[in-house]
Formats: structure tokens, C-alpha cells, sequence
């Protein structure tokens, strides 16, 4: 009855106005209540979490039609959340995520880690499922069946948006605080989260005396813009992807990057976008011109930097095209690609496989516009894979076929092409999202 | 070094912190004569093995941490004869790159002969269910666990590819490698190593995964 009632509290204080900073204690508080709930038998704590879902759907009018998640690619570790004995899908597969009473839950938005996965509901809940080794589901999976299935990831309030890396995942609320679990990973194994070493099962709070706005996880860092619009990262720093600098800061001071620290150079800057993936990420920034900058590894020029070598601190890229039509950018593990307003997309850094369209077979170091791509509007790069969003909801992929993530089959694709899928007809695709051996598409029916 | 020992580039590949140069250290002599090729930014351990056939080298390219700037360029695979790729069985992130690093070998190699190794099979609490690893089946490739801290299963990568590479399925090594003492802090429990030895045979023999079971194929 305790844990019931303190779970009210917590629903109950999704409504008030902000709680400031100043309260931090109180929050840890709630939050040991959380996780005292999480502890209880899990099948309670679900349930109890699940009927919040239920209650609060029914406030919403919803009229519009739910929207759900399809999967492909590998499920070695159940990062597609099917059922163990499935070892791969080469189409997208539709994914059942349910609450307690078998109800199907609406999605919001879905993030694919490097072997996890997470969806966001409608009512600010948090589902993963995938590999669980380092922590990064937030749960405790004690059977293998448990990561092969979406569980809740339990917070203390409503999340407004999910990101996630090789090893973590993280829950940014309505709040303007985020929450992280798991670890990051450097060239030497696990380099930690917060401490050197240190694994984190559940969720816990980041640290940091600022309203957060926005997230971008690469696959080893993060990184986090707040409202003031100062930058932060943290994570590992082996080839520059936390943009201080790491030859200013003592060599191997892991304590350092593992803390979230403001990244100086932008200090002067008004960030507009931020966007992260592999071992790198961009900022568009405007003060009478608009910039982009560039950080991390950029080895077959994925940067769009000349140089090959990795980046220490942030530069400025100069042969990106219409810097002020910029839409987004998406970065694969050796490649990036870009969207522009007027629905055309550009691909930078490495092209084997046809990963970058166009036939390609050499480094691109000055973004070459995809052929035939026009008309779009969502990009989704990740690992050796791309797959663009035309506005008529026709999905087109290309890139390495081995890990069968591109939704075809196993062969590599070199230029952009139509997947075709039952699961795909008459449905919306809202957007997808690419992990190192799967791929996650949000979808809706057609109305 | 005598005259006329056939030599072999061998290409270590695998995501930091798997065990890697553990794992080539723990062959003695190969440590002792190792040599670091600047140009490239690798250490070569030349593995000698003493097989019914003769003398033998695997000259061990261990990348030396090269990964880390975000991919291993050609100039790594670039006559290599044979590869091992290797992954952390407690870690399975460190399979996410296991089909790029084939791939890889695949483009500058061509078909040579390639070994995936799970390290770390001594760590009680394995996470990699062996019947989910299917990708070096597809792909005609011997996988092996390993502990490299405990010796355990240390040779057979070795033996599989000198096998391949001499076309001589009955090869056998005649004297063992001078390795070091298992690590004083690994404990393998056989029982757990055998029967899982059996379940990864039995796994081996099945018929693949079939992709119709996807429920539609256009």
C-alpha cells in the first residue's frame, strides 16, 4: 500500500510547476522511493506503473490513431524485443510493447542504442529491451528472457525525450532533469559512468545546476544543451568527441570526462541544433551568420573536415552546402549524412558498402548530394547503414547488408532503394532509428 | 630464425578492451621477439608453432589500440592470410562491429581463412547464448571460446588455421607452446566449460536459422 501510494505522489507531481534545483535532495528522495518500488517484486512494481498508463491515456482524447514500433536487423542480444529463439529479421517485424492489461501502448518516439533499443510512450514512460551486460537497459534482468522483451524503465517523472548510446540510455523529463544508466566504453573496455568503472543499473540523475533541453548521444559520450544554451558533455574523450580539448585537460583523467563539463568554446556562441553519433557531433550555431562546427573522429572525413585526423576541439566546417537550409545531420559510425529544407540529402565520410549512395567507393570529404533522393523528409544514418523518409511515407535505404538491418536481405545495397514490407503498407512511417546490428521504425496507420 | 619457416600475416581484429593483446602476449617467445612497425602504428608478434609437418609463423598484427580513431584503415589488412576476430563474451557490445571487421577482411583479403573468438569464457556470469552467435556459420568461419588468462583453448585458433592454410586436415601440433601459468585469480569450472564445449558442437550441426520464418516475404 506504501509503495502504491508513493507512486501516486510521484504521478501526482508530473502536474505541478517545475520544482527548481534547490530541491535536489527531495528528489533523490522520491527517487529511493522509486527505486524501493523498482526493487519490490517486479511484476507489482509493473503493474502499478502500468495502471498510471492506463489512467492517464484516458485523460487524453485520443483520436488520432496509435502509433507502434516494427523492427529488423539482428536480435543476438533481443535488441528487436521478439522472442529468443529469433535470430534475425530482414523486414520489418511488427513489435508488440504492451502495459500490464495487455494494452497496446502508443509510442512516442523510439531511440536505437548500439545492441538496445528504447521507446517513449505518449504518457512519458520509458520502455527497453536488448543487450543489458553493462547496464544500459536500466532494469535488472535476472532471466535472458527479461532482455529479450520491452520493460519498463522506471523514473521518477514524465520523460519528454530518450536518446541512447552503445552502453547507456537516457531519459530527459518534462522537467528539464535527465537521467542516465549503464556505462560508456573506451578502447581499454568499460571506462564508467559518473566514476571510473562504475556500472550503473538503474537510472540516475545527471548532476547539473541548469534546466536541460536537449540530448545528443554518440556512441561512447553525450552530450547536453541547456536552456541557457551552454553545452556539456561527457563520456570518453580518446579521440576528442567531448570537444574540451583533451590535450588541455591531464592525459587519462577519466575522472574529468566522465563529469559533465561545459564545453567552452561555444561559451560565446547561440547553439540552434546539436546532433551526435559514433564517435563525433555537430553544432549549428548562429551569431550574425549561421556555423557549423565539428568535433571527434573523423577518419574517413566523416566531419567533413579535410584533414582525416581526429579532432581535438571544435572546428568550423567549411564545405558543408546552405549552411541556413541545414535541417538535420545523422552520423553513422564512419559516415554522416545531411538534410536539407528543400528535402535533398547529402552524404560525407566513408562510402564502402553504399553507405553514401551514388555508387561510391571513396572517401567523401565535401558532403556529395545522394542522386535521386528528393522529396524527403527524415534521414536516419547508424553503423554502415542509411535510410531516408520521403514525404509520401516510401522508406529508401542503402549501405552494408550483412547485419540485414537495411531491410532487404543480406546483400549490400549501393543506391538507395524501396523497402518493400507488408508490415509497411498503408502505414505512416514517423521516423526510424538505426543501432550498430538493427534498425527501429515508428509507424501509425494511414488514415 | 631458421631458414625457410613458412610465415603467415596474421590479422588480430576486435574491439578494445576484448583481450586482444592478452591474448597474443601469453605466447611467450612471440612477446620476446615482438617488433612495432611505426608506419602502420601495430605491434607484430611472431607466433611460432611446432606442427608434424614442420615449423610454422604467425606473424600477429595486434592493432595496438588503432580502433580507437574510429576504424582500421587498409594498410592494416593488406596481406594478411589468415584473421582472428575476437569479441568479449561478458560484453556483448563488443560484437557490434564483429560483421564490419568481416567485411573489412573480406574486401582487402578476399577468402582467407578467419576465426571468431569469445574471449573471457572464465567469467562466470557469460551472457552470449551460443546458439545466438550464427554469423561466422554464414560466413564460413570456425569460432572458438577462449579464456586467454586461463590458457584455455589458447592453440585451437592457431591449429584451425595452420590446418586451413597448409590444406591438411590432419595436422597436428607436436610440442605445446611455452605459455605462462594460468592467472592465479581465474577459476574455470570444467564442468560448465564442457558442457557448454558440447552445446556449441551440437548448435554447429543444426541447420541455420531459415529466413522464411519472417512474416511476410515479398
Amino acid at each position: 500500500m506504501n509503495v502504491v501510494s508513493s507512486i501516486r505522489h510521484l504521478n501526482h507531481s508530473w502536474n505541478k510547476p517545475r520544482i527548481q534545483f534547490n530541491l535536489i535532495d527531495s528528489m533523490s528522495q522520491q527517487r529511493k522511493m522509486t527505486y524501493q518500488c523498482a526493487n519490490m517484486k517486479r511484476s507489482l512494481s509493473k503493474e502499478i506503473t502500468s495502471s498510471i498508463t492506463v489512467e492517464k491515456k484516458k485523460h487524453k482524447s485520443s483520436t488520432e490513431s496509435p502509433s507502434f514500433v516494427l523492427v529488423c536487423g539482428q536480435n543476438i542480444c533481443g535488441q528487436l524485443g521478439l522472442s529468443t529463439n529469433i535470430i534475425e529479421r530482414r523486414k520489418p517485424q511488427y513489435l508488440k510493447i504492451v502495459n500490464n492489461f495487455n494494452i497496446d501502448e502508443n509510442i512516442q518516439s523510439i531511440y536505437a542504442g548500439g545492441m538496445h533499443s528504447c521507446a517513449l510512450t505518449i504518457t512519458g514512460h520509458v520502455y527497453t529491451w536488448g543487450c543489458n551486460d553493462d547496464g544500459a537497459l536500466g532494469r535488472i534482468t535476472d532471466d535472458i528472457d527479461d532482455e529479450y522483451m520491452p520493460g519498463l524503465f522506471v523514473l521518477p517523472e514524465e520523460i519528454k525525450s530518450i536518446c541512447a548510446g552503445d552502453t547507456f540510455t537516457v531519459a530527459l523529463a518534462k522537467s528539464g532533469r535527465a537521467y542516465i544508466s549503464g556505462c560508456f566504453r573506451s578502447s581499454e573496455g568499460i571506462l564508467g559512468l559518473f566514476e571510473y568503472k562504475q556500472i550503473v543499473q538503474k537510472p540516475i540523475m545527471i548532476q547539473l545546476n541548469q534546466t536541460i533541453k536537449q540530448i545528443a548521444c554518440g556512441a561512447d559520450f553525450c552530450l547536453l544543451l541547456t536552456e541557457n544554451g551552454d553545452l556539456y558533455s561527457f563520456g570518453n574523450n580518446e579521440i576528442g568527441q567531448l570537444g574540451r580539448d583533451a590535450h588541455l585537460e591531464i592525459k587519462d583523467n577519466f575522472s574529468i570526462w566522465l563529469r559533465p563539463c561545459q564545453i567552452l568554446s561555444f561559451q560565446e556562441q547561440n547553439i540552434l541544433n546539436i546532433w551526435a553519433g559514433g564517435h563525433g557531433f555537430f553544432a549549428l550555431t548562429q551569431n550574425s551568420a549561421i556555423h557549423l562546427y565539428a568535433c571527434g573522429a573523423n577518419s574517413f572525413g566523416q566531419l567533413g573536415h579535410p584533414s582525416k585526423q581526429p579532432i581535438y576541439s571544435p572546428v568550423e566546417i567549411q564545405g558543408f552546402p546552405c549552411l541556413d537550409k541545414i535541417i538535420k545531420i545523422s552520423c553513422g559510425l564512419q559516415h554522416t549524412l545531411i538534410l536539407d529544407s528543400m528535402g535533398y540529402v547529402y552524404g560525407v565520410g566513408r562510402s564502402d558498402d553504399g553507405r553514401l549512395g551514388n555508387n561510391l567507393v571513396n572517401d567523401i570529404i565535401i558532403p556529395k548530394q545522394i542522386n535521386n533522393l528528393t522529396n524527403i523528409f527524415d534521414i536516419a544514418a547508424g553503423g554502415s547503414v542509411s535510410f531516408v523518409i520521403n514525404q509520401n511515407a516510401q522508406i529508401y535505404s542503402f549501405g552494408m547488408g550483412d547485419t540485414c538491418q537495411i531491410g532487404h536481405s543480406n546483400e549490400d545495397i549501393f543506391i538507395p532503394t524501396l523497402v518493400k514490407s507488408k508490415q509497411l503498407e498503408r502505414r505512416n512511417i514517423q521516423h526510424i532509428s538505426v543501432g550498430a546490428q538493427h534498425t527501429l521504425f515508428l509507424v501509425k496507420e494511414e488514415r | 630464425m631458421a631458414a625457410n619457416v613458412p610465415e603467415f600475416k596474421l590479422v588480430l581484429v576486435g574491439d578494445g578492451g576484448v583481450g586482444k593483446t592478452t591474448f597474443v602476449k601469453r605466447h611467450l617467445t612471440g612477446e620476446f621477439e615482438k617488433r612495432y612497425e611505426a608506419t602502420v602504428g601495430v605491434c607484430v608478434h611472431p607466433l611460432n608453432f611446432h606442427t608434424s609437418f614442420g615449423e610454422i609463423i604467425f606473424n600477429v598484427w595486434d592493432t595496438a589500440g588503432q580502433e580507437k580513431f574510429g576504424g582500421l584503415r587498409d594498410g592494416y589488412y593488406i596481406g594478411g592470410q589468415c584473421a582472428i576476430l575476437m569479441f568479449d563474451v561478458t560484453s556483448r557490445i563488443t560484437y557490434r562491429n564483429v560483421p564490419n571487421w568481416h567485411k573489412d577482411l573480406v574486401r582487402v583479403c578476399e577468402n582467407i581463412p578467419m576465426v571468431l573468438c569469445g574471449n573471457k569464457v572464465d567469467v562466470k556470469d557469460r551472457k552470449l547464448k551460443a546458439k545466438s552467435i550464427t554469423f561466422h556459420r554464414r560466413n564460413n568461419m570456425q569460432y572458438y571460446d577462449l579464456s586467454a588468462r586461463s590458457n584455455y583453448n589458447f592453440e585451437k585458433p592457431f591449429l584451425w588455421l595452420a590446418r586451413k592454410l597448409s590444406g591438411n586436415e590432419h595436422l597436428q601440433f607436436v610440442t605445446s607452446v611455452t605459455l605462462p601459468p594460468p592467472d592465479t585469480d581465474i577459476f574455470l569450472d570444467m564442468e560448465d566449460i564442457k558442457a557448454r564445449e558440447l552445446l556449441i558442437n551440437r548448435i554447429m550441426t543444426e541447420p541455420l536459422p531459415d529466413y522464411d520464418q519472417d512474416e511476410d516475404d515479398l
